[in-house]
């Protein structure tokens, strides 16, 4: 279709072109201004999520770094206030008192106690109920293990005291213990559950060592790392961005959620998740990704998809502290630029209902466009098929196109008016032609019949001399001759009348006498009229001289004549009479030729069909008739104001003196 | 002078013999000739008239016409004619014609153009033979004669003797005597009619 419009040389249509192109360029413009402003604004916004990222990363190490580190601190006071022997390691009530305050001092501290290398242990820790603080006591005494608890107010009164003499809890066994014992020196354990409050944590140790008498024990401090958890949970990097803390080994620490962060092992003890087997599937994905290597440097980004979803991630170690924890924290991006995108494609649907509007509207536009132009070809059409006239009033358009207009109908008219005169003129022409051979040849019919009835004549003549020489005269025969003589006469009187029409003067304008004419014109017409039963009647006029081309004046009046009996006779009227009636007007002669037919039917228009009515007729047509009166300075018409016969009427000047 | 005779000059066979017996008939002595070359070679001037059809090829009739008025031959026309053009005949009478006859005419009409014409024809030749006449009268008189006959001719108010003598610076008596003279030599008898006599030397 395309490749035939192309081969034609035909655009698409102006409504298709403008609709889309309209259309389209809005749609690409609404497209580029969203594109740019979305792409500029998500780098922007991108890049200060990244920078709130790394903020919340690092808020996260610090505040880890702030909640672990006074445990360090407090463990260090610990050692050294044992060490230095302020409190003696075997005075256990002090030992309490002092492990009391250190608690209280420290909230995120949930524990310290220490353990000998008898065995014995001091332990004080936060407590549900019935105190809020609780000292669990082991003693070895002879061998013998005393196990005992005493709950305690925040005032230091007792609340409560209970012994358990199944506790089978041996500091020394512990993996703190053992380290700190072995390393000599501070270490932080690797995070764990708490035995006694279900929670995780990680504990800090350091050995005691009194001057001269080596190792007495070790003094651990157990903070509980829930708290990092529900910082973490409250630290909201976004709308629904984590964080989580990881250790070496890819155990969960802490999460934004802390119910991700334990699991209960088969046997019912309770471990760390790992992050491979964490619930969370985004934080799977999150750490998947960093190829379960956890980042050395500070803020490695690393970006993940997770179910279609873009994903913003930063893995951060936890610096300033010797445990090697790896802070990560993720957010969807869309949380960032969800709403950018999601304006993004609401501008994208606008820009598409608009495209769509302005579409329609081009549509709209180009048919508001195009109507006048369509109206105009039509007319254009209809103009040069010649349905309409060139003349009639021109529908609303363009003044450019009125313009074109102008000259196309110009160019229209001027052409169905040359083929409409060509068509006349030939038509004109052609009934000349056949009136003027007629002419000629009736000229030529005259001058031959003249020269045999001549010699009849004089033949009669010389008979009739020769007859009377008789004696006595044959008057028989000189009447038959005389008959005959007078017959060949009325055969030259015919030839005569014939000649008068078609005299050699044609195109002369002179003076001539109508009655004249008339009377040739009955003899001519006679023959006719009896033919068709009609009565033919002339009036002589009173002023017979008239001045006008005599062989047009009688070709016009025979045709009004033949008219008038073909009327008559078509349509079978009883009264059968032509009337033709000179009148002296002033300085015109009107001649009316009136007959008793049924007139002229309404709706036709006499002198605009030029046919003559019969394809043998002498006759002109109306029109032709009209014209050659005119050209002879008089006017022909039909007169409607005639009461009872139909009426034609040409004027002929008169020869005044 | 001689019986007229009726000239017929028509190309036209059935025409030309038909009339000629029909005017023969009616006791006209015709001539007929077919062509206007065969007439003007041998008319010899006769008296009568000519019968001349209008459309001939050649020399048609309006040529004959005028050929004929240029060379003096004063024979009266009637023109007949098969095409009867209003122009060619109001220029036919216009040249001395004295009718133009539509083919076919009535012979009456014929005959009494014919007899119009002998008369014209008759009328001319008389008064060529009385102009004749004057003028051989004139040439008697003497060169103051004609001088004298002159003068009164031009001023017949004014033929007293004493006028003309002044005028011609002669005696009056002078005068006289030839005015004698010249009455007697152009044989009439009055100064009035010289006058006339004057009108017909040049008509």
């Amino acid at each position: 279709m395309v490749s035939k419009l192309r081969k034609e040389g035909v655009r698409f249509s102006l409504g298709f072109v403008l609709a889309i192109s309209l259309a389209g360029l809005q749609f690409i413009a609404i497209l580029f201004v969203v594109t740019t402003s979305y792409v500029s604004s998500e780098r922007a916004i991108l890049e200060h999520a990244r920078g709130l990222m790394e903020r919340a990363g690092a808020n996260a190490i610090e505040h880890t770094k702030r909640f672990l580190e006074p445990a360090g601190e407090t463990t260090e006071q610990a050692r050294r206030v044992l060490n230095s022997g302020l409190v003696g390691v075997k005075d256990r009530e002090t030992m309490e008192r002092y492990f009391f305050q250190l608690l209280q001092t420290e909230p995120q501290i949930a524990g310290i106690n220490y353990g000998d290398e008898e065995g014995n242990f001091v332990y004080v820790m936060k407590s549900k109920g019935p105190g809020p603080f609780r000292t669990k006591f082991i003693t070895i005494k002879n061998g013998i293990r005393e196990v005992d608890y005493i709950w305690r107010t925040e005032n230091y009164e007792v609340v409560a005291r209970d012994k358990d003499p199944l506790d089978k809890y041996d500091a020394r066994t512990r993996p703190w213990y053992i380290e700190a014992t072995a390393l000599d020196a501070r270490i932080w354990t690797d995070p764990y559950i708490f035995f006694s409050s279900r929670q995780p944590g990680i504990t800090v140790a350091a050995p005691v060592v009194l001057p001269g008498k080596g190792l007495q024990g070790v003094v651990g401090v157990d903070v509980e790392i829930s708290d990092i958890s529900r910082f973490l949970s409250d630290l909201r990097v976004s709308e629904s961005g984590s964080a989580m803390i990881l250790s070496e080994t890819g155990s969960l620490l802490a999460h934004s959620d802390p119910n991700q962060i334990q699991v209960e092992n088969a046997d019912g003890s309770l471990s760390f998740a790992n992050i491979n087997d964490v619930a969370d599937p985004i934080s799977r994905a999150a750490f998947a990704n960093t190829n379960s290597a956890p980042a050395e440097s500070i803020g490695t980004q690393s970006n993940f998809e997770h179910d279609n979803q873009e994903y913003l991630g930063l893995f951060a170690p936890l610096a300033g502290i010797d445990l090697p924890w790896t802070v990560a924290v993720y957010a969807p991006e869309d949380d960032f630029i969800g709403e950018i995108k999601e304006n993004r494609s609401r501008n994208t649907s606008i820009a598409a209902v608009i495209s769509i509007f302005t579409a329609l509207a081009g549509l709209a536009l180009a048919e508001l466009i195009l109507r006048p132009v369509r109206a105009f070809a039509v007319r254009t059409a209809l103009v040069s098929q010649g349905e309409v006239s060139s003349k009639a009033p021109l529908p609303r358009t363009y003044r450019e196109l009125s313009k074109a207009n102008k000259t196309l109908i110009n160019e229209i008219a001027q052409r169905r008016e040359s083929e409409a005169k060509v068509q006349e003129l030939s038509r004109d022409l052609a009934h000349f032609s056949r009136v003027n051979v007629m002419g000629q040849m009736a000229s030529g019919l005259a001058h031959e019949l003249s020269q045999p009835l001549t010699a009849i004549s004089q033949n009669v003549d010389a008979a009739i001399s020769t007859a009377k020489q008789d004696a006595p005269a044959n008057e028989d025969l000189i009447a038959i001759l005389n008959e005959l003589d007078e017959q060949a006469h009325q055969g030259g009187d015919v030839v005569r009348a014939l000649r008068g029409f078609v005299r050699k003067d044609e195109g002369e304008i002179a003076p001539f006498n109508f009655n004249e004419l008339l009377e040739q014109a009955k003899r001519l017409m006679r023959h006719e009229a009896e033919d068709h039963q009609v009565k033919l009647v002339y009036e002589p006029a009173a002023d017979p001289n008239v001045i006008g081309n005599r062989v047009q004046i009688a070709q016009v009046l025979i045709n009004l004549i033949r008219n008038a009996l073909e009327a008559i006779s078509t349509s079978g009227s009883r009264k059968r009479d032509i009337i033709v009636e000179p009148i002296t007007k002033g300085d015109k002669l009107e001649v009316r030729v009136r007959d008793s037919g049924p007139g002229v039917p309404e709706g036709v228009k006499l002198f605009k069909q030029f046919q003559t009515s019969k394809e043998d007729g002498m006759g002109l047509g109306l029109s032709i008739s009209r014209k050659i009166v005119e050209t002879n300075h008089g006017r022909l018409w039909h007169d409607k104001e005639s009461s009872d016969m139909t009426t034609f009427c040409f004027t002929i000047p008169r020869e005044t003196e | 002078m001689d019986s007229p005779t009726v000239f017929l000059v028509d190309d036209e066979e059935d025409v030309r013999s038909t009339l000629s017996r029909a005017l023969k008939k009616r006791g006209f002595q015709v001539q007929s000739f077919e062509s206007a070359r065969a007439f003007l070679d041998q008319y010899q001037d006769d008296h009568g008239c000519l019968v001349l059809d209008y459309g001939m090829p050649d020399i048609n009739g309006l040529e004959l016409q005028s050929l004929m008025n240029e060379t003096k031959l004063t024979l009266p026309i009637i023109f007949i004619s098969g095409h009867g053009g209003i122009p060619e005949s109001v220029q036919a009478m216009k040249a001395g014609a004295v009718d133009f006859l539509e083919k076919p005419f009535r012979q009456g009409d014929l005959v009494a153009c014919i007899q119009t014409a002998f008369d014209r024809d008759l009328e001319t030749r008389e008064a060529a033979l009385a102009q004749n006449a004057a003028k051989a009268r004139f040439d008697r008189l003497t060169s103051r004669e004609r001088e004298i006959a002159v003068f009164m001719m031009e001023n017949p108010s004014n033929t007293a003797s004493k006028e003309i003598g002044r005028a011609l610076d002669i005696s009056p008596r002078t005068v006289d005597h030839h005015r004698a003279r010249i009455l007697e030599k152009l044989e009439i008898g009055s100064v009035i009619e010289l006058v006339e006599l004057s009108q017909i030397v040049r008509p």
